[in-house]
C-alpha cells in the first residue's frame, strides 16, 4: 500500500522542480498524466481538436483510478477529469460522458467539504458541476437538473477567483434558469436568466468574448419570452431590445460562426418587430401600448439584408437564417396579399427545412413552419389541392421526425413538448379533412381518423403497451422472457419518472436509454420473423393505430368515433362496421366558445349547478350530436375516442340523449384515451382474477354508500367490507386478485396535483401516485365516487388522474365518474347497474340502461350522466 | 275514509331557508363566506377532503354566474300546493298504518327540507310525534301545503332560469287518498326497491300476519312542478326534497296470498309500500 503522505510529497516536490530523493513511478506516473492532459485541454482551445480531448479524458481517467487513498491531490485531478468531460459533451453528448461528469462534481463538492479551509479552487469545483449539470439538464430537459445547476453555479460566482469565472457562472445560472422556463413557463425564472446576463453584458472587466455571448443570451431570452407572453412588465419592447442586444453580439463576438448567427438574428427580429401586432407592457398611466400598423419601409430593408446574408451563411447556420429570410417574406406577403412573397417565402423555407439536420427536431420544426406556408398559399391564393397536400406532407414528416423520438424523451419532455407538436398535429388532420372534400374516394378520410388517433394519448399508450400482449408465435419463449425482463425494468423507470411530480428523474434517463437500446435490437429483430410478430412489435412500442388496426376494431354492431377540436372547429371520424371508410364530420365552434361550454358544463354538472333548471351547456355540440346520431343508426356499440378537453365531458350521456333510442336498441357507449388503447387491451390475454370485491362507506358518513355496497355485495356474492374494513391494503390486495372491485366511497380530485387525486378509504387516500406503482389484474374496477375519472390535462393529449393510472397498472376496465355525484342517487344506480350485468348485459349497455332508470326519476344528468365505462366493453 | 282530510295541530315548526338568490341579493353571500350547504339543493355529495368539488375558484365561478341574473318577471305569486311528504300504500284488504315517532338521532321526529328551485327559498317544517294514521286498498299521501312564488331570472350569458321560492304561513297538514298504485312486473332498480317478499299463499287461516318496521334515516327526493302549474314552462322546475324520517310503519297481511314491501324512488321514498306479488308462474 502506497502512503498518501509519501505521494503527496513527491508531487509536490516534481511540481517544484526538485528531483526526486528516489524514484517513485506512482507520483511521476501520476504527475506526466496530469501534466499532459493539461497541455492536450489547451490545445483543444486552440485547435478544437475532438481527438485530443479523448485522449486527455482517458489519461485522467487511467490517473485517477491509480491515486492513493487520502492523497490531497484527488480534488485536483478529479476536477481536472471533470473540466475535460466538460468540454467534451458539447461534441459528444452521451449520458455515459453527462452521468459520469456530474458523478465527477459531486465527488469534488463532498471533498471540499471535508477540509478544513475553502480551497482556491472552490469557485472552479462547482462552476465544472454546474456546467456538468446544465449540460444534462438541457439534454433532457430535467427540471431538478437545471435547479441544482441554477445553485451551484450562484455558489460558483460566490467563491470565484477571477471576473471571468463569476461571469462563467451567472450565464450558467442564467442557462439553467432558461431550461426551467422551458418545462415550467414561469416568468421568475426568466426575469433572473435577464439578471444574471445584465450583470455579464455590462461588466467592463471581462472579456468581449464573454460579454458578447451575454448579449446573445439576453437577445435569445427576450425573443422566447416575447413568443410566449412571459417577460418582466420592465421589458416594454423586447424585440427592440433583442434586435439591439444581437447586433452588440455581432460587434463583440470573434467566432466568425456565432458572429454570422448574431447578425442574421438581428435583422430578423428587427423584421419580426416590424410585422408583428404586438403589446407593449401595461404602464398604469397610459394603459396598454400596441403596435398595431406594420412598419414595411423596415421589413423591405430587412428582407434586402436577409436576401443578402443567405447567401453567405455557413453550413451551420444555413438553415436558422432561411428560416428568417421565409418569415420576413411570409409576414410581408401575408400584409400586402403578395403570392410573389410567399412562394418566395416557401422556397426559403423549403431550404431551411432541408439544410437542417436531418430527422432532428430543428427540421420538425422548420418543416411545420414549412406546412403553415404551404396552408396560407392554399387559402389565400388559389386553394390548389397540390398545395394543400404539400402542407399535409410537411407536417406529416415533422410529425414522424418528432414521434420517431417519443420513446427516448423523458416523461417530463413527453408531456410538456407535446402541446406544441399536438397543434400542429391537429392542422394535420385538418388538412386531411378538406382534402377529402376535394378529392373525395382518394383515402384522405382514412388518413385523417389514423393520424387523429396518433397524436391521441402517446405516454398512456406508450405504458399500457407494457402490459401483457399475446405472444407471437414466430419468437421463442425464451426470447419472450428476455424481452418481459426489459420491459419490466423500462416500465419501473417510467412509473419513477411519472410520479416524481413531473420532473422527471436524472438518474433514470441514461439507464432508460440503455434499455431502449437492447429493446430496439430485439424489437428489430423480430420484425423480420412475420406478420404476427411485426403487429405485436407496433403494440409494443406504441406505434401509431394504422388504418387496418383500426378498422379491425370496427366488430360487427360497434362504431368507432374519433373527436377533436382543431382550429376550424369540432371534427368527427366515425367508422362502421359495414362501411370501407369513416365518415368525416366538421362543425364550426372557436376556441372561446368551445372554453365558454366547458365552463357552463363545470357549473351545470354540479351539485350547485342542479339549481339553474335546464341543462344548456352543451347546445354548441347538438349539429354534431346529430350529425353522430344520422351516423350511428343501426349500430348498439359505439367506442368513443375524445382529444383534449372533449376527454372531459360525458359523451354516454350526450349520446343517449342525441340518439333518444328505446330500450330495445340502446347505444352502449364505451370512452377510451385513444383507440390504441382500446386495441391493446382488446389484445390482452384474459384475467385469470375470479371473485369481487366490494367496499362502501369506508369513512362513515355516506350512508347510502353502505346501503349501496350491502346490495351490490349481494348481487355479487361478495361480504362489503364497510366502514374501517375497506383500507387501502384490502383494495390493494383485491384490484390484484378479485374479477370484480367496486369502491363506493368519497373521491377526491386534485386540480392542481392529478397525481394525488384519490378515493378516501379508512386509512387514508388511495391515490393516482399510489397505483402508478402496481401491477394490477382485476377486469372491472367500478370507482362509486366523485370525480374518479375527471382527470387534468397534462401536456400533449394526457389525461392525468385515477383512469391513467389504473389503466397502466393493467386494469382492463373501468366505470369512474366525471364528477361530484349524489350519495342517494349513485346508491341506487350502481345497483341495478350490477344488477343488470348479473343478468347477463354486457357493462357499458348495463350502465346505460341503470343511468336511463335514474334519469326517468331526476331528469338532470347531475344525477344518471356522471359515470362511463373506459377501457373494455367487458 | 274521505279523499281529503285535514289535520291540525301537526306542524311544531316552520323555519325559513333563504336561497342563494335571495342571499346575494341582500348582500349576505360572497366568495369568503359561502359554504356548500347554503346553496346546494341536493343532498349529500361523494367528495373527499382536497377535492376541487370545494375549491374556492368553483364557488366564485358559480356567484359570478349568479351576480350575472336579473329578475325580469314574476311568473306566479304565492300560489297554493299541497307537497305530498309521507305515502302509505297499501293493497286491497291491507291495513296499512303508520305513526311518526320520537328520533333517537335527530333532532326531530320527522323533518322535511322543501328547497325551491333555482337557488329560491325553501323551508324546513318539523312534524309532530304519534301522528298516526291508517288506510287500506289506496294511496294516503300525507301532504303539507306550502305557497310557491315563481320569477323569471334573465341574464346575457344563456337562458333563463326560474327561480322558486318556497313558503309557508298556514302550517296545514292533510291526508289525501290518491287511488290505487300501478306496478309493474318485476320490480326492478333503481326506481323500485325490494324490501321483502312475504310469501303466504301456503297458509290457509283467516287470520293475518303483521309485517312492521321501524325506520330512522336521511333521504332525498324531487317534486316537479310542470304538472300542476304549467305557466312554469316544462318539466325542469322541481322542488328538492330531504326528509329525516323516525317512523314505525306497519302492514297487516291476510294469509292466503303473497306480498312486496318495496320503496319507490321519484316520489316520497320515506314510508315502505306494500303490493300484492304477482302469482309465480
Amino acid at each position: 500500500m502506497i502512503g498518501a503522505a509519501a505521494f503527496d510529497e513527491a508531487i509536490q516536490r516534481l511540481a517544484e522542480g526538485q528531483p526526486l530523493d528516489r524514484p517513485f513511478p506512482l507520483a511521476e506516473q501520476a504527475y506526466a498524466a496530469f501534466q499532459r492532459a493539461e497541455k492536450l485541454n489547451a490545445r483543444y482551445d486552440v485547435h478544437g481538436d475532438a481527438a485530443v480531448l479523448t485522449e486527455s479524458v482517458s489519461i485522467l481517467r487511467g490517473a485517477l483510478s491509480k491515486l492513493p487513498d487520502g492523497t490531497r491531490y484527488r480534488l485536483a485531478y478529479v476536477n481536472q477529469l471533470l473540466h475535460a468531460l466538460n468540454k467534451l459533451t458539447p461534441i459528444s453528448p452521451t449520458t455515459q460522458h453527462m452521468d459520469e461528469a456530474v458523478a465527477l462534481g459531486r465527488v469534488s463538492v463532498e471533498i471540499i467539504g471535508k477540509l478544513d479551509k475553502v480551497p482556491r479552487i472552490t469557485g472552479r469545483v462547482y462552476l465544472e458541476l454546474a456546467q456538468a449539470l446544465l449540460a444534462r439538464a438541457e439534454r433532457t430537459g430535467d427540471v431538478p437538473d437545471a435547479t441544482e445547476a441554477e445553485s451551484f453555479a450562484a455558489k460558483s460566482v460566490t467563491f470565484a477567483t477571477s471576473r471571468e469565472d463569476a461571469a462563467s457562472g451567472l450565464v450558467i445560472q442564467a442557462k439553467a434558469a432558461m431550461v426551467r422556463f422551458g418545462r415550467e413557463r414561469n416568468r421568475d425564472d426568466l426575469g433572473r436568466a435577464v439578471f444574471c446576463l445584465k450583470q455579464v453584458y455590462e461588466a467592463q472587466d471581462v472579456s468581449l468574448r464573454v460579454r458578447g455571448e451575454a448579449h446573445l443570451l439576453v437577445a435569445d431570452t427576450f425573443v422566447i419570452g416575447n413568443s410566449r407572453k412571459a417577460l418582466p412588465a420592465e421589458i416594454y419592447d423586447p424585440l427592440a431590445a433583442a434586435a439591439v442586444h444581437y447586433a452588440a453580439a455581432a460587434e463583440l463576438i470573434d467566432e466568425p460562426q456565432q458572429r454570422y448567427y448574431a447578425s442574421v438574428q438581428a435583422v430578423g427580429t428587427r423584421a419580426l418587430r416590424a410585422t408583428e401586432p404586438y403589446h407593449l407592457h401595461e404602464r398604469p398611466a397610459e394603459g396598454y401600448w400596441r403596435i398595431n400598423k406594420a412598419d414595411l419601409h423596415e421589413l423591405d430593408s430587412c428582407i434586402e439584408a436577409l436576401r443578402s446574408m443567405v447567401k453567405d451563411a455557413p453550413a451551420a447556420h444555413r438553415s436558422s437564417s432561411y428560416n428568417e429570410l421565409a418569415r420576413a417574406l411570409r409576414d410581408r406577403g401575408f400584409l400586402r396579399s403578395d403570392a410573389a412573397d410567399a412562394l418566395e417565402a416557401r422556397q426559403a423555407q423549403a431550404i431551411a427545412a432541408n439544410t437542417a439536420d436531418p430527422d432532428s427536431v430543428r427540421e420538425a420544426g422548420m418543416l411545420q413552419n414549412l406546412g403553415l406556408m404551404d396552408w396560407e398559399i392554399w387559402r389565400n391564393h388559389g386553394r390548389d389541392a397540390e398545395v394543400l397536400t404539400a402542407a399535409f406532407q410537411a407536417w406529416d414528416k415533422a410529425d414522424q421526425i418528432v414521434s420517431a423520438g417519443f420513446l427516448d424523451a423523458t416523461v417530463a419532455a413527453k408531456l410538456t413538448d407535446a402541446d406544441d407538436w399536438n397543434r400542429m398535429r391537429m392542422r394535420l388532420v385538418e388538412a386531411a379533412v378538406q382534402l377529402d372534400t376535394e378529392e373525395p374516394g382518394r383515402g384522405w378520410s382514412r388518413i385523417a381518423m389514423e393520424r387523429a388517433e396518433g397524436a391521441r394519448s402517446a405516454l398512456l399508450r406508450s405504458m399500457v403497451a407494457r402490459g401483457t400482449l399475446p405472444a407471437p408465435a414466430e419468437v421463442s419463449p425464451h426470447d419472450l422472457a428476455e424481452e418481459r425482463r426489459l420491459l419490466d425494468a423500462l416500465l419501473e423507470l417510467e412509473r419513477v419518472e411519472f410520479a416524481a411530480d413531473r420532473r422527471g428523474a436524472p438518474a433514470a434517463s441514461s439507464q432508460r436509454q440503455h434499455v431502449l437500446a437492447s429493446l430496439r435490437r430485439v424489437w428489430q429483430e423480430w420484425e423480420r420473423l412475420g406478420p404476427e410478430a411485426r403487429r405485436y412489435v407496433a403494440l409494443r412500442r406504441g406505434d401509431r393505430l394504422s388504418w387496418d388496426g383500426i378498422k379491425r376494431l370496427a366488430a360487427p354492431g360497434r362504431a368507432l368515433v374519433s373527436l377533436w377540436h382543431g382550429r376550424d372547429g369540432l371534427g368527427a371520424a366515425i367508422q362502421r362496421p359495414d362501411s370501407p371508410d369513416p365518415r368525416l364530420i366538421s362543425h364550426s365552434l372557436t376556441r372561446a366558445d368551445l372554453t365558454e361550454m366547458m365552463s357552463n358544463y363545470h357549473l351545470e354538472v354540479d351539485p350547485v349547478g342542479v339549481g339553474f333548471g335546464a341543462e344548456t351547456w352543451h347546445e354548441p355540440l347538438v349539429p354534431l350530436l346529430a350529425d353522430l346520431s344520422e351516423q350511428l343508426s343501426g349500430v348498439t356499440e359505439v367506442v368513443v375516442s375524445p382529444q383534449g378537453q372533449l376527454h372531459l365531458l360525458p359523451w354516454p350521456a350526450l349520446l343517449q340523449r342525441a340518439c333518444d333510442r328505446n330500450a330495445q336498441d340502446r347505444l352502449a357507449v364505451v370512452i377510451e384515451p385513444a383507440l390504441s388503447v382500446f386495441a391493446m387491451l382488446t389484445a390482452r390475454p384474459g384475467s385469470k382474477s375470479a371473485g369481487a370485491q366490494v367496499s362502501g362507506d369506508p369513512t362513515g358518513n355516506l350512508p347510502f354508500a353502505a346501503e349501496e355496497a350491502a346490495q351490490v355485495g349481494a348481487v355479487l356474492h361478495a361480504e362489503p367490507l364497510l366502514g374501517a374494513q375497506a383500507t387501502r391494503g384490502a383494495v390493494l390486495d383485491a384490484l390484484g386478485s378479485a374479477e370484480i372491485v367496486h369502491i363506493a366511497a368519497h373521491g377526491s380530485m386534485s386540480r392542481e396535483n392529478p397525481l394525488e387525486s384519490g378515493l378516501v378509504l379508512a386509512d387514508g387516500s388511495l391515490t393516482a401516485r399510489d397505483l402508478l406503482a402496481q401491477r394490477l389484474s382485476a377486469r372491472l374496477v367500478v370507482l362509486s365516487a366523485c370525480d374518479s375519472g375527471r382527470g387534468t390535462l397534462g401536456g400533449g393529449d394526457e389525461l392525468l388522474g385515477l383512469t391513467d393510472a389504473l389503466l397502466q397498472a393493467g386494469i382492463g376496465s373501468l366505470v369512474v365518474s366525471l364528477w361530484p355525484v349524489p350519495d342517494q342517487a349513485t346508491a341506487a344506480l350502481m345497483t341495478a347497474f350490477h344488477q343488470r350485468r348479473a343478468g347477463g348485459q354486457p357493462t357499458a349497455a348495463a350502465l346505460t340502461d341503470a343511468s336511463l332508470d335514474i334519469a326517468a326519476v331526476h331528469e338532470h344528468s347531475w344525477f344518471w350522466g356522471a359515470f362511463i365505462v373506459v377501457g373494455l366493453n367487458a | 275514509m274521505s279523499a281529503t282530510h285535514e289535520i291540525a295541530g301537526t306542524i311544531t315548526a316552520v323555519s325559513p331557508v333563504p336561497g342563494a338568490l335571495a342571499l346575494l341579493e341582500k348582500g349576505g353571500l360572497d366568495y369568503a363566506h359561502v359554504r356548500f350547504d347554503d346553496v346546494a339543493p341536493a343532498g349529500t355529495i361523494r367528495t373527499g377532503p382536497g377535492s376541487q368539488a370545494e375549491d374556492a375558484t368553483r364557488w366564485r365561478d358559480f356567484l359570478d354566474r349568479l351576480r350575472g341574473y336579473q329578475r325580469e318577471s314574476v311568473v306566479m305569486d304565492r300560489e297554493p300546493f299541497w307537497v305530498p311528504i309521507v305515502e302509505l300504500v297499501a293493497p286491497e284488504s291491507v291495513k296499512g298504518s303508520c305513526r311518526t315517532t320520537a328520533s333517537q338521532s335527530k333532532s326531530s321526529s320527522l323533518r322535511l327540507d322543501i328547497a325551491g328551485s333555482a337557488f329560491g327559498n325553501g323551508l324546513r317544517t318539523t312534524l309532530a310525534t304519534d301522528l298516526s294514521f291508517t288506510c287500506e286498498g289506496a294511496t294516503l299521501q300525507l301532504a303539507v301545503q306550502v305557497s310557491i312564488t315563481a320569477s323569471r331570472y334573465a341574464t346575457r350569458r344563456g337562458p333563463a332560469i326560474i327561480r322558486v321560492d318556497v313558503d309557508s304561513a298556514t302550517k296545514q297538514l292533510r291526508l289525501q287518498n290518491v287511488g290505487p298504485e300501478q306496478l309493474p312486473d318485476p320490480l326492478l332498480p333503481p326506481l323500485f326497491e325490494l324490501v321483502q317478499r312475504v310469501d303466504l299463499n301456503a297458509v290457509h287461516d283467516p287470520g293475518t300476519y303483521t309485517w312492521a318496521q321501524r325506520l330512522e334515516r336521511e333521504t332525498n327526493w324531487s317534486l316537479a312542478l310542470g304538472a300542476a302549474f304549467p305557466q312554469l314552462g316544462g318539466s325542469s322546475v322541481s322542488l328538492s326534497l330531504t326528509g329525516v324520517e323516525a317512523t314505525e310503519v306497519a302492514f297487516e297481511l291476510p294469509y292466503g296470498r303473497d306480498y312486496l314491501i318495496y320503496r319507490r324512488s321519484g316520489s316520497s321514498s320515506l314510508l315502505p309500500r306494500c303490493a300484492i306479488a304477482p302469482p309465480v308462474q
